[in-house]
């Protein structure tokens, strides 16, 4: 079967997915339907992953300021890496062996990464850097992330590689592809039946992470009162 | 002597097929000046050089032995020259073909040596050992097997993430970021 880009035209679209990105229980479910509908690759790192693992507990369990002090501070558990391993490996088996992005700290990629990226942005950068020099000049590369003011958007533009956060993308898939994004969209509501996750509760995460023109046309749809 | 060697020999051609038989075919089909009558002459004429039990017989099958012997020698030496598949260098292309990936995924693990005996040409063309692609398939397949679980869904059910709002995962998010940047 061929593959069906369609913000690229003929060519692919390869998506660096952040760690807050990959994090975010909600909207990581909508980014991998969306790569499920076939609508671009997803990818990260090594690091990436190692950070997921790092911060999981913190951000998924923590249920106060203090919660998250000791967390931090206490060595991991290993009840809760496994349980963020588990859904590290399930990412990694629904988009297959290629997720990955290797070389990315080579000194020769580390040294295209514009200054004004974040120190500890920087490998974020190069993988993409690396994805764009092996991918055809027509396929997209993207940086999904939901902190771009570190990520000198501008600057990485100019190499090829566009910063956007989630909502964006969500957005820009949309609009060249309503219709298998709306396919995507229902697909996260009805896998989810214990509990069960709500058109309204789906709206208002696209909302937070800023999918507004998704999130605007699905309420008129839907028939839901608008954010 | 020669004559009781000789007459055995016959008797057993008379029982067995001549292994001589075939040579004396191709002999006759290399030299069709000879005529019809060629193969039998040549069977005879093979039988009379090599059968006897005189020097010239024994000579004539040493020198026969000798040369099956260089020709035996030589097949194995082109043989060996010749790469086996394990060490046959593959492209890009053909590899990516064997283990069901993209091309530019292949030469990313070529750049960055997770296929071992890679090599690159002056030419900059990117080479692959089928032994070392070989081996990565059969890891991967044994990855696979031990994670086929692709249901990123229920882990997070079964985690209890869906507990947390997005609203509140954000905050979280940010206050890690914070606290990691010293802000």
């Amino acid at each position: 079967m061929g593959v069906d880009h369609p913000l690229s035209g003929s060519g692919l679209t390869l998506a660096v997915l952040d760690t807050n990105v990959i994090l975010s229980p909600r909207l990581s479910d909508v980014l991998f339907d969306l790569h499920g509908a076939g609508l671009y690759f997803p990818r990260w790192t090594a690091d990436i992953e190692s950070e997921f693992l790092d911060h999981w507990a913190e951000v998924v369990l923590a249920k106060s300021k203090a919660d998250r002090k000791t967390m931090r501070l206490a060595a991991a558990d290993p009840v809760h890496l496994q349980l963020a391993t588990r859904r590290l490996k399930c990412f990694r088996a629904a988009v297959g062996v290629e997720y990955e992005v290797f070389g990315y700290q080579r000194k020769s990629v580390m040294d295209r990464v514009p200054e004004k990226v974040d120190s500890g942005d920087k490998h974020l950068v190069a993988a993409a850097l690396v994805l764009r020099d092996y991918c055809e000049p027509c396929d997209q590369i993207y940086l999904i992330s939901d902190n771009t003011k570190h990520l000198a958007v501008k600057e990485v533009a100019a190499l090829g590689i566009e910063v956007v956060k989630p909502g964006k993308f969500v957005d820009r898939l949309f609009a060249v592809a309503p219709d298998r994004v709306a396919a995507a969209l229902e697909r996260t509501i009805t896998d989810l039946k214990n509990p069960p996750y709500t058109i309204g509760q789906l709206l208002g995460a696209l909302q937070l992470h800023g999918a507004s023109r998704v999130v605007s046309h699905f309420e008129k749809v839907w028939n839901l009162p608008s954010s | 002597m020669q004559t009781i060697v000789t007459e055995r020999l016959r008797a057993s051609r008379r029982k067995k097929i001549d292994p001589l038989a075939t040579v004396a075919d191709q002999l006759a089909a290399k030299l069709p000046a000879l005529g019809a009558q060629a193969q039998p002459n040549l069977l005879q004429v093979l039988h009379d050089l090599l059968d006897g039990a005189d020097e010239a017989a024994r000579t004539s099958r040493t020198q026969l032995q000798i040369h099956l012997i260089n020709v035996a020698d030589h097949l194995i030496s082109v043989q060996s020259r010749q790469p086996s598949s394990a060490q046959r260098m593959l492209s890009t292309e053909d590899a990516a073909q064997l283990m069901g990936c993209s091309r530019p995924y292949v030469a990313m693990l070529i750049d960055a040596k997770k296929l071992a005996g890679s090599v690159t040409t002056e030419g900059g063309h990117r080479r692959v050992p089928e032994a070392s692609v070989r081996d990565w398939i059969n890891s991967q397949q044994l990855a696979n097997k031990a994670d086929a679980d692709s249901d990123y869904k229920s882990a997070a059910r079964d985690a209890g993430m869906y507990k947390v709002s997005d609203a509140d995962y954000l905050a979280a998010a940010n206050k890690i970021r914070k606290s990691k940047r010293g802000g």
